[in-house]
């Protein structure tokens, strides 16, 4: 995964927050995940596909960190959703 | 050979605030006033059909059209139609209607809540101060004893087993009573002194599915929607801890999700949005606390003491979290 890769949800979850958690549940397996503080946010700003680094520039202005310094938790946590099929990532076309 | 019996002699009854007609007595229920007014989406018929239930598989199915059937061994063939406002019940020969109204007001109540938009909560509950306050958890847990030993101070039962809620407005879930009696084992009937009051089941006391059903409140039932204050989490009391803790985001969840009465039936009637919607409302909404509590039986007014007084004092849950996590945790579904 890089700066570009476009992030997209994949179909089939439903969300809602408790708490201060996004709960979220594939309806076909009744898989549960649970998203705490920013995790959430990131769940939500995904709802039209974007890129890592859009992502980042956002969370960026509203957490009040750098871009730059967003990025390895942001990895970190992308990683996770694909790893539970929560996310598509598409590689950047080639130039 | 099949008969349909469509003489809805006994009723109207009140169930969950639906008026209810039925071709087989209902005497747990109450009776609809009939000063009260209704709509005809309120109505459900509760019909009897005599045959044979050789054709009929063992267990629930929901079928293409949206109807559903459930087959209880030695009990009964149950028929919910598809707008959830007829139910057909075909008992095998000798059943003890005992046993037979408690599936009716078990699992086919549970289909009715799912299909009619209600979620049904697994649990019994009174009335404190004005709102319901519903204990909750698995078999065995102490649910009704608990329920009976608060009703026994004063509190009003509202339901036992399955406790319908609507969540229609999400930031204020109301119980809708079901009826006033409790289903309890023979030692805690002895324990409350409630034989005069209790029908008993037909099979043999020490056997398997001995239980009596006992009215334990002699005012009038409570028919119109309550404010559900709070939900107790109960496991099996151990030890001689007392004390309340408030679950809060996924644990509460995790908590409601597991305590879906049939839960496993709504999501084979293809509810799951419905239902991760409901319980997701319900967490947001209703403080869920777990119950720690002592074993003994003459304890139980001690426990009885800390839920009125947790109930004087509810708290909403509060605090942030700024981590950032995903974490997976136990759910889902058992066919």
């Amino acid at each position: 995964m890089t700066d570009n890769s476009l992030i997209s949800r994949r179909e089939g979850w439903i969300a809602a927050w408790v708490d201060n958690n996004l709960i979220m549940m594939h309806a076909e397996s009744s898989f549960y995940l649970n998203l705490t503080g920013s995790g959430g946010r990131i769940w939500e700003l995904l709802e039209s596909p974007c890129s890592v680094w859009d992502l980042c520039k956002t969370l960026g202005r509203e957490f009040d960190i750098e871009p730059d310094a967003a990025r390895p938790e942001v990895l970190a946590f992308l990683d996770q959703l694909l790893l539970r099929k929560a996310i598509d990532v598409h590689l950047p076309a080639l130039a | 050979m099949t008969s349909l019996n469509n003489t809805l002699q006994y009723g109207p009854y009140v169930l969950c605030g639906w008026r209810v007609e039925s071709a087989i007595p209902l005497p747990e229920l109450t009776v609809w006033s009939e000063a009260r007014e209704w709509n005809a989406d309120e109505a459900i018929r509760i019909q009897l059909q005599e045959s044979s239930l050789d054709d009929t598989a063992v267990g629930f199915c929901a079928n293409s059209e949206g109807g559903v059937s459930l087959r209880v061994k030695g009990v009964a063939g149950f028929r919910v139609n598809p707008g959830a406002d007829y139910v057909t019940v075909r008992p095998e020969a000798g059943v003890d209607p005992l046993l037979l109204r408690g599936h009716l007001f078990g699992s086919v109540l549970a289909i009715l809540c799912y299909r009619r938009g209600l979620f049904p909560l697994h649990g019994s509950c009174v009335l404190l101060d004005g709102e319901a306050v519903v204990f909750s958890g698995a078999s065995g847990a102490g649910k009704s004893t608990l329920a009976t030993a608060l009703v026994r101070r004063g509190h009003p039962l509202l339901c036992d087993d399955v406790c319908a809620i609507d969540l229609s407005n999400p930031m204020r879930p109301m119980l809708r009573p079901a009826f006033p009696r409790v289903k309890l084992l023979p030692d805690a009937i002895d324990c409350f002194q409630l034989g005069v009051t209790t029908t008993y089941s037909q099979a043999a006391q020490g056997m398997k599915g001995h239980f009596g059903m006992a009215a334990i409140q002699p005012i009038e039932a409570i028919q119109q929607p309550v404010p559900l204050a709070a939900i107790y989490a109960l496991d099996a009391p151990a030890g001689d801890k007392m004390g309340r803790s408030l679950l809060r985001g996924k644990n509460a969840f995790a908590f409601l999700e597991s305590q879906a009465h049939r839960g496993w039936m709504g999501r084979n009637l293809g509810l799951h949005n419905q239902l991760f919607g409901h319980i997701a409302m319900l967490a947001a909404a209703v403080p869920v606390y777990r119950l720690d509590r002592a074993r003994a039986l003459d304890r139980l007014d001690e426990v009885a003491c800390l839920v009125e007084a947790t109930h004087n004092t509810v708290c909403m849950p509060a605090g942030q979290e700024l981590c950032q996590e995903t974490e997976q945790f136990e759910g889902g579904c058992s066919l």
